[in-house]
C-alpha cells in the first residue's frame, strides 16, 4: 500500500494546498505565507511547492506551441536548417518521417502525440497561460522569472489596464523578492515605456543597480544580464532627462562591472546627445511594438 | 470451455482486489483529482482549460499505470507465497491457462480502475466547461489497450524477478519508454552501421507503451481525431505483443517448480 | 486396469537458495492399487510433498515415471481424477468458502445448479455450514482445514492425495474427517495421504509406506503389521517349559510367573504348555504394538 499512500499524501497535499487559499480568481495572487528561511527551503513542502511550480514553468512553453513537445535543435541542425544565427531554435523532439528510422512506429506516433511541422510554428495565446503563472509564482513566490514573464504576457494587449494589471502583479513579486534584480528592472521598462514615466522607471532602475552591485560576484547569468540591461535603461533615462552628469557617473560605474558593454558608451557620446527642448520617442530601444 | 476457466480466474482476481479496498482507494484518488481541479479554480479558470486538460491525462495516466504495474506483478509471487498456486493447478486447467485467466483479472482489475477515474476526471473537465471530443473516447480505448500490455509486461516480469524488482523494472520500461525511444531516435543518426542494427532491433523488440497515450492531442485545442489505421494498428501491436509476452512468461512459468 | 498411482525410479532434484542440486527424492518406486487407502509417511525432508507434489504434477521428475491411473501425473486427463489437498491449506484471503468452491468447482468443470448444489453439500458435510459467507481472512486454520478437505472433494474425485491431512484439525475434527474419507473408500476412491499422525494412519491406511532421505525404506500392509507389533502376556503359577518359546519370563509375588510373548502362536504353544504341566493359568493379556515405535525404529534403522 505504500505507493498509493505517497500519491494519496501528494494529491491531498495540493488539494489542501488549493483549497486553503481565500481569493477567488485573484487579480494578483494571495498572500503567501511560506517565510524564506534556510528552515523553510529545506522542507519537503518548500521543495515541492518548487517543484510543481518549476514544472508549470516548463509546461507553458509546451502549451505555447498546443501540445508540441520541443527539444533544442543541434549545431548540425541549425546548419541543415539555414538557422545558424547563433539564437537557440526548437525542432519537435519527435523526429519528422524523412529523419525517422522507425518506419510505421514512427508513423503512428507522430499520428498519435501532437505533432506537425506546421504546427511548430503555431503559437497559442499567452493570455491564456495566465493563470499558470499565477499558480507557479503562488506556489514559489521566489520564482523571480515567472513574475517578470507573467507580467509580461499579463501586460501584452498594451491596454492601460492591462498595464496597471502588470504593475500590481510585479509589485506583489517585488514585495517578495525585494532583493531582486529582474523585478525592477521590469517594473522601470514599464514605467519608462508604457507609463512614460521616466523619474519613476529611474527610482526602479536604480532599486535594481543597487540590488545587482550588492550580490554581484554571485549573481545569475540572467541576473546579469538584468543588472547590465538596468545600466543601459538608467543611462537613457538620465539622457533623456538631461542629467548628464549622473549619465556620465552611471555609465562609468556600469563600464566597470561591464567593460565589453557597446551600448552604454554610444549614450554619451556628443553626436547622439540631443538637444535640451529634443524629445525623443521613449522606448525606442525596446523590441515591443504597441499594437 | 477455456473461456469459462479464464472467466473464474479473473472473477477472482476482482473480487479478491475489490475487497481488498484497492479500487476504494483509486475512488479517493478520483476525489482527490476532482478536488485539485477544484482548486485550480481559484487561480482564474479562462483559459485553463488546457492545463486542467493536459493535468488531467497526466494524472489518469500515472495512477492507472501504477495501478496496472503493482496489480500485474504482485498476483503470481502472491499466489506463489501464499501457496494459493497449488489447489489451482491441481484442477484440470494448464498453466498457460492460469497465466492468461490471472492476465485477465489483472486487466479487468486495472481497466476498472482507470474508468472509475476517467469518469471523475471527465466530471470535473465538465465542470471547467471542457466539451467532450472524439479524440477524448480514442484517448480512453488507446489508454485501455495500453494499460492491458502494461498487465501483460507486468505479469511477464514477475515470472522472471522478484516482486519488487518486477515491479521496479515495469515502472521504469512504463514511464521511461517516450525516454527510450527519444534516446533511439536520435542516437541513430549519429551512430555507426551497428549500432543502428542494434537500435532498430531495439526498436522493434521493446515495448512501445509511448504509442498508446494520446493525451497531448485530447489535451490541447484543434487536434484531429487519430485515423483508423493507427487505431488498427494500436489494436493489432497490442494483441501481437501482449501474446508474445505471454508465451514468454509461459516458457519459464510452465517448467517452474513450485 | 492400471493401478491408481504407479512411481517408477523417481527422482526429484530442487536447486537449493545456494544455488546448490539438492535431490528430494531419490529412485522411489511404488504403487497404489485403486480402492486403497494408503499412508505414506516419513520424518520431515524424506521427500514426502515433493514425491506428491510430483505425482501432481507441481515439479517434474528428474528422473523416473510418475503415473495415475496409467495416464502422465500432471496431465489434465490424470488431473481430472485428482482431489488435492496441500501440505499448508491457504485459500484467498478475500474470498469466502462458498465463493472459493465456486471458483475450484468452475475449473474443475462443474457448472451452475449442480456445482452450487454441490459446494453447499460439501460445506455441510466439512461442518462449515453457517460459516459460507464469512471471508476466509476470518476462519481458524481448522476451518480453513475444512475448506481445503471439501474443495478436495469437488466433483468426486477416483483418487483423493491428502497431504498433512490432519493439519490443524481438533479431535471432533479429525474423527468426522476418518469417517467422510471412509465413507469415500466405501464409494470406490483411493486415499493417498501422508500424515505425521500415526493414530490416524492405523485408523485408516489399508498400507504404509515409509521413506527416509528420499527413498522407500519399507513398505508394510497394516494388518499383518499390527499383528506383528502386538505383543502377548501371561501370567501363570506351578511350573512350564516355556524358555524356548521366550526370554521374557519374570517372577512375581506370591510364586506367579509372568512370560512375554511377540507372536500369537507362542502365545498359543504356552498355553498348551501350562495345561500339560499342570500350571494355573491366572491372566492373559492382548497388547496392541506402538506405531511410533516402530516408525522410530525402522527410520533409525535405515538411517
Amino acid at each position: 500500500m505504500r505507493p498509493w499512500f505517497a500519491s494519496f499524501m501528494a494529491l491531498s497535499l495540493m488539494a489542501a494546498i488549493g483549497w486553503s487559499t481565500t481569493e477567488v480568481s485573484p487579480i494578483t495572487n494571495p498572500r503567501i505565507r511560506r517565510v524564506q528561511t534556510d528552515q523553510g527551503d529545506a522542507s519537503i513542502t518548500g521543495q515541492f511547492q518548487t517543484s510543481v511550480s518549476a514544472w508549470l514553468w516548463n509546461y507553458t512553453e509546451v502549451y505555447f506551441h498546443n501540445g508540441i513537445k520541443l527539444r533544442r535543435m543541434s549545431e548540425s541542425e541549425k546548419k541543415a536548417n539555414g538557422l545558424d544565427d547563433g539564437q537557440t531554435h526548437g525542432t519537435p523532439v519527435i523526429p519528422s518521417a524523412d529523419k525517422d528510422f522507425r518506419s510505421v512506429f514512427g508513423d503512428v506516433e507522430r499520428s498519435v502525440n501532437a505533432w506537425s511541422i506546421a504546427q511548430n510554428r503555431k503559437q497559442n495565446d499567452p493570455r491564456q497561460c495566465l493563470p499558470l503563472f499565477r499558480l507557479m509564482t503562488w506556489l514559489d513566490p521566489y520564482f523571480v522569472e515567472g513574475w517578470t514573464t507573467g507580467a509580461m504576457v499579463i501586460g501584452m494587449d498594451y491596454t492601460p489596464e492591462s498595464t496597471q494589471k502588470a504593475k500590481t502583479f510585479l509589485r506583489e513579486g517585488l514585495r517578495q523578492n525585494p532583493d531582486c534584480v529582474d523585478i525592477p528592472m521590469m517594473f522601470g521598462m514599464l514605467e519608462a515605456t508604457r507609463e512614460k514615466e521616466l523619474l519613476k522607471a529611474a527610482r526602479f532602475f536604480k532599486q535594481a543597480v543597487k540590488n545587482g552591485k550588492a550580490r554581484f560576484e554571485v549573481l545569475s547569468e540572467n541576473e546579469r544580464s538584468a543588472l547590465q540591461s538596468s545600466y543601459r535603461w538608467l543611462a537613457l533615462v538620465y539622457r533623456n532627462t538631461g542629467q548628464t552628469g549622473k549619465l556620465n557617473d552611471i555609465v562609468q560605474e556600469g563600464m566597470q562591472l561591464f567593460p565589453d558593454d557597446l551600448v552604454m558608451p554610444s549614450t554619451i557620446r556628443p553626436s547622439i546627445v540631443p538637444p535640451k527642448d529634443y524629445k525623443p520617442p521613449v522606448g525606442v530601444t525596446s523590441r515591443m511594438v504597441p499594437k | 470451455m477455456k473461456f469459462r476457466v479464464y472467466k473464474a480466474l479473473a472473477r477472482g482476481v476482482f473480487l479478491e482486489s475489490l475487497r481488498r479496498k484497492d479500487l476504494w482507494v483509486v475512488a479517493i484518488l478520483g476525489f482527490l483529482i476532482l478536488m485539485g481541479a477544484s482548486a485550480l479554480g481559484f487561480f482564474g479558470v479562462q483559459g485553463l482549460q488546457v492545463f486542467v486538460k493536459d493535468l488531467a491525462v497526466t494524472v489518469l495516466g500515472a495512477f492507472s499505470t501504477i495501478v496496472a504495474i503493482l496489480t500485474s506483478t504482485r498476483m503470481l509471487p502472491e499466489e506463489i507465497k501464499q501457496r494459493t498456486l497449488y489447489p489451482l493447478l491441481s484442477r484440470p486447467i494448464t498453466r498457460l491457462d492460469l497465466l492468461i485467466g490471472k492476465l485477465v483479472g489483472s486487466i479487468l482489475v486495472t481497466w476498472m480502475s482507470f474508468l472509475i477515474l476517467a469518469a471523475l476526471t471527465a466530471l470535473a473537465l465538465f465542470g471547467f466547461g471542457v466539451s467532450f471530443e472524439l479524440i477524448m473516447l480514442q484517448y480512453i480505448v488507446a489508454k485501455m489497450m495500453g494499460l492491458a500490455l502494461v498487465c501483460a509486461f507486468g505479469l511477464t516480469l514477475s515470472i522472471y524477478m522478484t516482486p519488487a524488482a518486477a515491479s521496479t523494472t515495469g515502472f521504469i520500461f512504463t514511464f521511461g519508454s517516450a525516454l527510450i525511444i527519444r534516446g533511439l531516435t536520435s542516437g541513430y543518426e549519429h551512430a555507426g552501421p551497428g549500432m543502428q542494427f542494434l537500435f532498430k532491433f531495439l526498436n522493434a523488440v521493446l515495448p512501445q507503451f509511448t504509442l498508446f497515450d494520446l493525451g497531448g492531442r485530447a489535451a490541447n485545442v484543434g487536434w484531429a481525431p487519430v485515423p483508423l489505421w493507427v487505431m488498427g494498428f494500436l489494436l493489432g501491436y497490442w494483441l501481437l505483443y501482449s501474446s508474445g509476452l505471454v508465451a514468454i512468461a509461459w516458457t519459464r512459468f510452465q517448467r517452474k517448480a513450485i | 486396469m492400471h493401478d491408481a498411482i504407479e512411481v517408477e525410479n523417481l527422482k526429484v532434484r530442487y536447486r537449493s537458495k545456494k544455488g546448490k542440486m539438492v535431490d528430494a527424492v531419490q529412485g522411489l518406486s511404488f504403487a497404489v492399487s485403486p480402492g486403497e487407502v494408503v499412508g505414506f509417511l516419513g520424518p520431515n525432508g524424506a521427500g514426502k510433498s515433493s514425491t506428491l507434489k510430483a505425482l501432481m504434477g507441481f515439479v517434474r521428475p528428474a528422473e523416473g515415471r510418475c503415473e495415475v491411473f496409467g495416464l502422465a501425473a500432471g496431465s489434465l486427463e490424470a488431473k481430472k481424477r485428482i482431489g488435492y489437498l496441500p501440505e499448508v491449506a491457504m485459500y484467498y484471503p478475500y474470498l469466502t468458502p462458498i465463493e472459493t468452491l465456486f471458483l475450484y468447482g468452475e475449473l474443475q468443470g462443474l457448472r451452475g445448479r449442480a456445482l452450487k448444489e454441490e459446494a453447499h453439500r460439501l460445506l455441510e458435510l466439512v461442518g462449515l455450514k453457517g460459516s459460507e459467507k464469512k471471508l476466509n481472512k476470518s476462519l481458524s486454520k481448522g476451518m480453513l482445514q475444512r475448506v481445503g478437505i471439501a474443495q478436495s472433494l469437488l466433483g468426486s474425485p477416483d483418487l483423493l492425495i491428502l497431504d498433512e491431512v490432519t493439519s490443524g484439525l481438533d479431535p471432533v475434527g479429525r474423527k468426522e474427517l476418518r469417517h467422510l474419507l471412509k465413507e469415500r473408500q466405501k464409494a470406490g476412491a483411493t486415499l493417498f495421504f501422508s500424515s505425521h499422525e500415526l493414530a490416524e494412519v492405523d485408523m485408516l491406511c489399508d498400507r504404509i509406506l515409509l521413506i527416509n532421505n528420499g527413498r522407500l525404506v519399507e513398505e508394510r500392509l497394516m494388518a499383518p503389521l499390527k499383528d506383528e507389533l502386538r505383543n502377548y502376556s501371561i501370567v501363570f503359577s506351578g511350573s512350564a517349559v516355556l524358555h524356548d518359546l521366550t526370554q521374557e519370563i519374570e517372577s512375581l509375588a506370591d510364586g506367579q510367573i509372568r512370560a512375554r510373548f511377540s507372536a500369537k502362536e507362542q502365545l498359543v504353544e504356552a498355553i498348551s504348555r501350562l495345561q500339560t504341566s499342570g500350571a494355573k493359568l491366572l491372566d492373559v493379556v492382548s497388547q496392541e504394538g506402538s506405531l511410533e515405535q516402530y516408525f522410530i525404529e525402522t527410520i533409525e534403522g535405515a538411517a
